[in-house]
Formats: structure tokens, sequence, C-alpha cells
């Protein structure tokens, strides 16, 4: 089932969100806003989460493997933990877990919320094969590119 | 004063762990409700607090709130659901289940703290 158009997220959605997350642990004193823009096609990281129910789709950040790393320094400040690939990997889930819960927060109440999945560099194949782009984010933090996209499932 | 932080992502734990810790608890980990519950019948005595995530493997938080406010060690922990699930229905699930508060993520350090206080877990002005 397809939802009315105004009830589906939008760009400004999606910036409120990573507002809130930027505000909450990635940049607490405002010192180095999300800059929106465009961002090329950040290849590096893809994380997502599946959004199913009576609205199905998926919610998708890409990021470059230095914005990766940027991220998952800025989740752990104050912790000693090296960057390694599992730390990466628990921060962009976590990353693509909270825009999704935000995201499905917006949709009928029916729907529910997949595990985060996270695709390293060297993983192949795209979180959303058979869908249609509802909105998207981009920018740059730190020089770095990052995305966020809300895919709509167009198959069953 | 102790506290337990339940999630799957170390991510998270390590920020929840930051905030309580910061305020005096002592902090302990788990990442799903029975490593929790397991964790808790070791301790001597359950921790004052629980901050515990909803969707999680081997044990989601709801679950964990249940087992908790069955077990009669746990009486007096008092529970916070911390979770994307942000749903009026789903947060009166948790509340119906035994859970005290509901922080939705993503949260602020003094957001979380501020719950805490009307909690009367952190002096207010903290």
């Amino acid at each position: 089932m397809s939802m009315a158009a105004a009830a589906l997220p939008t760009e400004e959605d999606l910036e409120v969100i990573l507002d809130q997350i930027w505000t909450s642990y990635v940049d607490p004193e405002g010192a180095e806003p999300f800059l929106p823009g465009p961002s090329g096609d950040p290849m590096g990281y893809r994380a997502w989460v599946c959004i199913d129910g009576s609205w199905s789709g998926q919610v998708v950040v890409r990021c470059s493997t230095g914005q990766a790393s940027l991220l998952t320094n800025a989740f752990l400040a104050g912790s000693d933990d090296e960057i390694t690939d599992d730390r990466i990997v628990d921060v962009l889930g976590e990353l693509a877990n909270i825009v999704g819960g935000n995201i499905k927060s917006m949709l009928p109440a029916d729907c529910v919320l997949s595990p985060p999945h996270v695709a390293g560099p060297a993983e192949r194949g795209e979180p959303a094969p058979e869908a249609v782009r509802v909105c998207e984010l981009s920018g740059t933090w730190l020089d770095e590119p990052l995305a966020i996209s809300v895919w709509e499932r167009t198959t069953t | 004063m102790r506290a337990i932080v339940v999630d799957d992502s170390r991510a998270m734990r390590l920020i929840l762990r930051r905030i309580v810790g910061q305020v005096g608890f002592e902090v302990h980990e788990a990442e799903d409700g029975q490593v929790a519950l397991d964790l808790i019948a070791g301790l001597d005595k359950a921790p004052d607090l629980a901050l515990v995530d909803w969707n999680m493997p081997v044990m989601n938080g709801l679950d964990f709130v249940k087992a908790a406010r069955a077990d009669e060690r746990m009486r007096d922990m008092t529970l916070v659901m911390v979770t994307t699930e942000s749903e009026q229905s789903q947060v009166a699930r948790a509340l119906a289940a035994g859970a005290h508060e509901y922080v939705i993520k993503p949260f602020t350090s003094d957001a979380l703290l501020e719950k805490l206080g009307l909690l009367g877990l952190v002096p207010s002005g903290v």
C-alpha cells in the first residue's frame, strides 16, 4: 500500500532527525555542524534498516570510509576504544537504527523496524535494489560525505 | 548507586555509561535482556536503575522489563526504556509492562538526566 504523498517523510524531516543526532552524540557543542549539499556518491559504508507493514521500505545511511571513522570517533568520544571495523559497524548500525526508528514513527502504526544491516567498502549489493527514493539528505561533515535516504519498496 | 545499561549497541552503552557515570552511578553493561538478568542474578543487590533498549537480540527490552517486574529482587529497580520506538502505543505497552519512564533516541545528556531527576535518581540541578 502506498501512503499519501503528504504523509511520507521529507528531506526536512531527515534534517531535523540528523540535527538531533548531531546535538545528542556527534557534536554537542555545535562546533562542526553537518553541512547539507551535494556529497557525490559517498561510496564506502552503507547501513540500513528495513521497515515492513502497510508501508514498506528502507532507510539507508551511506558514507565514505573517512566519514565512518569520524562518526565512530565522535560516538566513542572519551573512550579508549580503537576505531576498528567492528566499532564502525556498531556505530553506523546504531545511526541507521535511530534514523529508521524516527522515520518509522511517521508511518502507520503497524510498521516494524528490522535490526540494522551494515556493509563495508568491500561488500557489493544495493540495500534497496527494487525501491524508489522518497527523500534524501546529503552533505558533508568535516569535509567527508554522508547521505541518508528513505526508499519505498515497489515490489513485495 | 548502581545502574545497568542494556543495549546491543556498544556505542550506545558507552554513551549511557558516560552520562550516568558522571553523576555518580557505578555502571554495569549488558548486550541484551538475558545477559542483564544473568548479570543481576550474580550481584549482591539489584541495581537501582536499568536503562533498557527495546530492540535487542535474544531477549528484547520489553521482555526484560516484564521479567524484572516479576522478580522480587528487582522490585525496587527503576526501569527506563531508552529506544527509538516512539509511537504512543509502544510507550503505553512499556509503561503497562512496568517501565517507569521512557526516553526516545536520540536524547541529549540533559534530557536524560532531567528524566532521572524527576524519578529522584539524580539531584536536581546536576
